[in-house]
């Protein structure tokens, strides 16, 4: 018997952990009693949080978070942590050297010389088919992730004036 | 003896939940993981400026700053539950009769106003939209074209191409534009990519609480269109609708999803004037 409970809690020592280390991708995400939509929300869970996952269940997943169990939608979930907005992003983008590099290749020094990094670059490149005063009129009308969260969820019935 | 039948019952239960798990994990590994870098994401967003600029110069936006601001808000709603966080997402309805949405990399996605005016509440057009998230998050046009930021070859990096000053570049840049324009207003992506996005819009109509047979009531309405030679630009770029309904009756029988919210006068209020 004593040999029997020492292998047990040698091999329960040794079992794999059913865990898997995911993390918060929406802007919020409720932590579901139940697996279902419509179940209450034990709390709310904000982007970039570290979740410790277990079995799916359905459109769900079984996780602990801040101490508490319960479920999220698949689709809320990462198992990466998250990159950062584009705009925060470390811009690594060496545009100049690279073109350096390959200008031995196939074009002049001189020429690779002219390459600049402003983004809107791509427009003149574009010339004539690209129509850039539509395009700032589109971004005019962004709205915050917040915002619209609240939108869909019904927090805010109207548009913002 | 009994020791020895102990250990191999636990064993058995073990190696059975073992495999179980196996099984549930790759569901598990569907949540992707981002197998891109800072520049490729720069380059990508760049990409889909230009690209979104040359839809725009064919098919300007229609000029109903309520229209805009609704599908925007709606939009950034939508992207905020199931977007790639490190994206800005711009919506955007664009003035042309045909029935079709559009999305480019980077986060840029239109709307035609011929799709606006067949759809008849909010829950169809949160369909649209999540579709099309789907299309940005996959970066189905990126793959399909097999652009990155930075790369050794003249013809995949992206990122000279957007920046380059010479004519080289810019002929590059022109002909990879052509590539994508053909992409999304001819060829079409992958029928796979096409009903991996239906998927991800039925999930995301099913978190947001929204009516998921809305989006059959949607395709539906593609179906007839198409019959009728309406919508003669879907019938190139998408799966045959039947296929699609399939999808939305499986989801449906798997998930029993019981939600009912359509917000169709909400819709009404903002969309069709």
């Amino acid at each position: 018997m004593k040999t029997f409970l020492v292998l047990l809690v040698f091999y329960f020592a040794c079992f794999p952990t059913w865990g898997a280390e995911f993390f918060i991708k929406s802007l919020k995400a409720p932590l579901l009693k139940e697996a279902k939509n419509g179940s209450k929300p034990l709390t709310t869970l904000e982007r970039g949080t570290k979740v410790d996952g277990g079995s799916p269940e359905g459109a769900f997943v079984a996780v602990t978070a801040s101490g508490a169990k319960g479920f999220i939608n698949k689709l809320f979930l990462s198992d990466k942590p998250l990159a950062e907005k584009a705009s925060l992003l470390n811009q690594d983008v060496d545009i100049s050297s690279k073109a350096r590099k390959r200008a031995s290749g196939f074009t002049s020094a001189a020429a690779a010389r002219g390459l600049k990094e402003d983004s809107d670059q791509i427009f003149k490149n574009l010339g004539k088919e690209a129509n850039a005063t539509e395009f700032k009129k589109l971004e005019t009308f962004l709205v915050s992730d917040e915002d619209g969260l609240e939108f869909i969820q019904d927090v805010k019935k109207e548009l913002k004036p | 003896m009994k020791l020895l039948c102990s250990l191999w019952m636990l064993m058995t239960f073990t190696a059975l939940a073992q495999t179980n798990f196996r099984m549930r994990a790759p569901k598990l590994a569907q949540i992707k993981k981002p197998t891109y870098s800072a520049s490729d994401i720069k380059a990508e967003i760049d990409f889909g400026k230009g690209l979104a600029a040359r839809i725009l110069h064919t098919y300007p936006l229609v000029d109903d700053q309520e229209l805009q601001k609704y599908v925007n808000t709606l939009g950034a709603g939508l992207a905020a539950l199931l977007g790639r966080p490190e994206l800005t997402f711009y919506f955007g309805v664009i003035k042309t009769p045909d029935v079709n949405a559009y999305a480019c990399p980077g986060g840029y996605i239109f709307l035609t106003q011929g799709l606006i005016q067949m759809l008849a509440n909010e829950a169809e057009l949160a369909g649209v939209l999540a579709h099309e998230i789907a299309h940005v998050n996959e970066r189905h046009v990126i793959k399909k074209l097999k652009l990155k930021g930075k790369d050794d070859s003249a013809i995949s990096g992206l990122g000279a191409m957007i920046g380059g000053a010479t004519n080289s570049f810019r002929v590059a840049l022109k002909t990879i534009t052509d590539e994508a324009m053909n992409l999304l207003f001819g060829e079409g992506l992958a029928v796979s990519e096409e009903l991996q996005s239906d998927v991800v819009a039925l999930s995301a109509l099913n978190a947001a609480d929204y009516r998921v047979g809305s989006y059959r009531d949607l395709l539906l309405k593609i179906k007839k269109s198409m019959e009728e030679q309406n919508a003669k630009v879907l019938t190139k770029t998408h799966p045959k609708a039947d296929d699609r309904i399939k999808m939305v009756d499986k989801f449906e029988k798997k998930y029993h999803p019981t939600n009912e919210k359509t917000n169709a006068e909400r819709f009404k209020r903002y969309a069709i004037h």
